[in-house]
């Protein structure tokens, strides 16, 4: 008995204690640094996720799809009818596709009649989620496009109907959204009728609240929320969702992006809009001193 | 606890395949909604229960490894959870080879209260920094099914990590000789 005791009792040994003050001044160096310089941190940490989590897919993607399978397969019986029924619907939609087609170059032919230049927000690129935070405290999901697909931080990430979220950390290959919900999300906000302005705060619930609101009595459930753009960074005009009273009196906001169950995500490209600091100046021909006079 | 050294290393490569699993699991984007099932931080009592049935296996630089890594993906404060694991961690391994002859129950109740005290840890730490602490609730319900997950994970790993060889014939003589 004594024997195996002091085996195992190497921990008053003086390396032990040596590798424990070192990994202890370790991670709290890391930890500090992360609080002092929190950018530069969570860059590293963007690059870590960046080599690791898409090396994940090939285990995690069946896995995702296998559990996917199982939500939603109700029996097993109804996957043919289900499928019939996609078909049917798939055929109406070629139709449909094609009449938007036709649409589209139609109102192509119009807008170049007119000269009329798009805003160039209504550019997207698509990705595909990842992974998700991995906790009940954060809410962020992991894109799979990053720097090389041109995704810049601060841009708005809609599902197919509204805001779901705004990039915060890009690496090379993937990307980070912060969702509405997170604790860490502020999103400047006008309701539609009235235009007031407003943040919307994330509370960690699936409902975040509507905060620095001048008349909060004026605001009814209902209302539509659309971001601002106030500061610049994020591009104004884009669904949020709908105003809805908790049973506490409190405005919150249901959003209309369906943030359950993410799939694919439409990142919003936008480049800040040039300021303009002077005012105009006198609109004519430049004044010409009259010199002096030439000798013939 | 002499062990042949060749599994000692294979245990640590098998415990670091097992975080890199679990935190995987975690991230996998099955629900990113906010109904969430509870589940346990698997990791954190798993470790817990390594360290308590092999502290041989498990030290300090091989927890700090697997932590670390999983305080990186899962989005926490980075090393601010590992170090309280690792504190922990390293009390209970002090004290591991007195539970080897006792009640489970005993074992449970330490760890048990040392879950708790870690997660309080990281809301006064939190406090400290002037980070905002995660939501109370939701942090004492975690602290909740850790401890009542405690048994079932020392249960599950007790056969995959039972010593062999060199240790069981010691284990023998020992009792022979008393």
């Amino acid at each position: 008995m004594s024997r195996h005791r002091k085996n195992t009792d190497g921990y008053s040994t003086v390396a032990y204690r040596l590798i424990m003050g070192v990994l202890v001044a370790f991670l709290l160096g890391i930890f500090l640094f992360w609080r002092i310089d929190s950018p530069r941190v969570e860059q590293v940490r963007m690059n870590i996720i960046d080599k690791v989590v898409p090396s994940f897919s090939w285990v995690g993607l069946p896995l995702a799809k296998a559990f996917d399978l199982l939500l939603s397969a109700k029996s097993y019986e109804k996957i043919y009818q289900q499928n019939q029924n996609l078909r049917r619907e798939l055929q109406q939609m070629k139709a449909w596709k094609e009449a938007a087609l036709q649409r589209e170059q139609e109102n192509a032919k119009l807008l170049d009649l007119n000269k009329v230049r798009l805003d160039p927000k209504f550019t997207r690129i698509t990705g595909v989620v990842l992974a998700d935070s991995g906790g009940p405290f954060r809410k962020t999901v992991l894109l799979n496009i990053g720097t090389r697909d041109g995704i810049m931080d601060g841009w708005a990430a809609m599902d197919g109907l509204g805001l779901v979220g705004r990039i915060s950390g890009v690496a090379n290959k993937t990307s980070r959204v912060v969702l509405l919900g997170d604790t860490s999300s502020r999103i400047a906000v006008t309701i539609d009728s009235g235009g007031q302005r407003a943040i919307i705060v994330g509370d960690n619930t699936s409902h975040p609240t509507i905060q620095f609101l001048e008349y909060p009595e004026t605001v009814r459930p209902g209302d539509r929320v659309i971001t601002s753009g106030d500061g610049g960074v994020f591009p104004p005009g884009i669904l949020v969702g709908q105003v809805i009273k908790s049973q506490f009196g409190k405005l919150r906001v249901m959003p209309a992006a369906d943030i359950q169950r993410l799939e694919f995500l439409r990142i919003i490209r936008h480049q800040a809009r040039e300021k303009i600091t002077t005012t105009g100046s006198l609109v004519g021909l430049p004044t010409i001193r009259p010199g002096p006079p030439k000798d013939e | 606890m002499n062990d042949l050294p060749n599994r000692l290393l294979r245990l640590r490569c098998c415990f670091l395949v097992i975080t890199t699993f679990l935190v995987m699991l975690q991230t996998l984007p099955i629900q990113t909604g906010f109904n969430h099932i509870f589940i346990p931080d698997i990791l954190l009592v798993m470790t817990f229960s390594w360290v308590m049935q092999r502290p041989d296996i498990i030290g300090p630089i091989l927890l700090t490894i697997a932590l670390l890594f999983a305080d990186f993906i899962l989005q926490r404060p980075p090393g601010l959870w590992t170090l309280i694991v690792l504190f922990g961690g390293m009390f209970l391994r002090m004290r591991s080879i007195r539970f080897k002859e006792v009640v489970f129950i005993y074992e449970w109740a330490t760890v048990s209260v040392v879950i708790i005290f870690c997660y309080t840890l990281q809301n006064v730490s939190m406090r400290l920094a002037f980070l905002t602490p995660y939501d109370f609730k939701l942090t004492s319900i975690q602290a909740l099914t850790a401890v009542l997950f405690y048994p079932i994970c020392a249960w599950l790993f007790r056969p995959m990590l039972k010593a062999r060889g060199v240790y069981n014939s010691q284990k023998q003589a020992d009792r022979v000789a008393e």
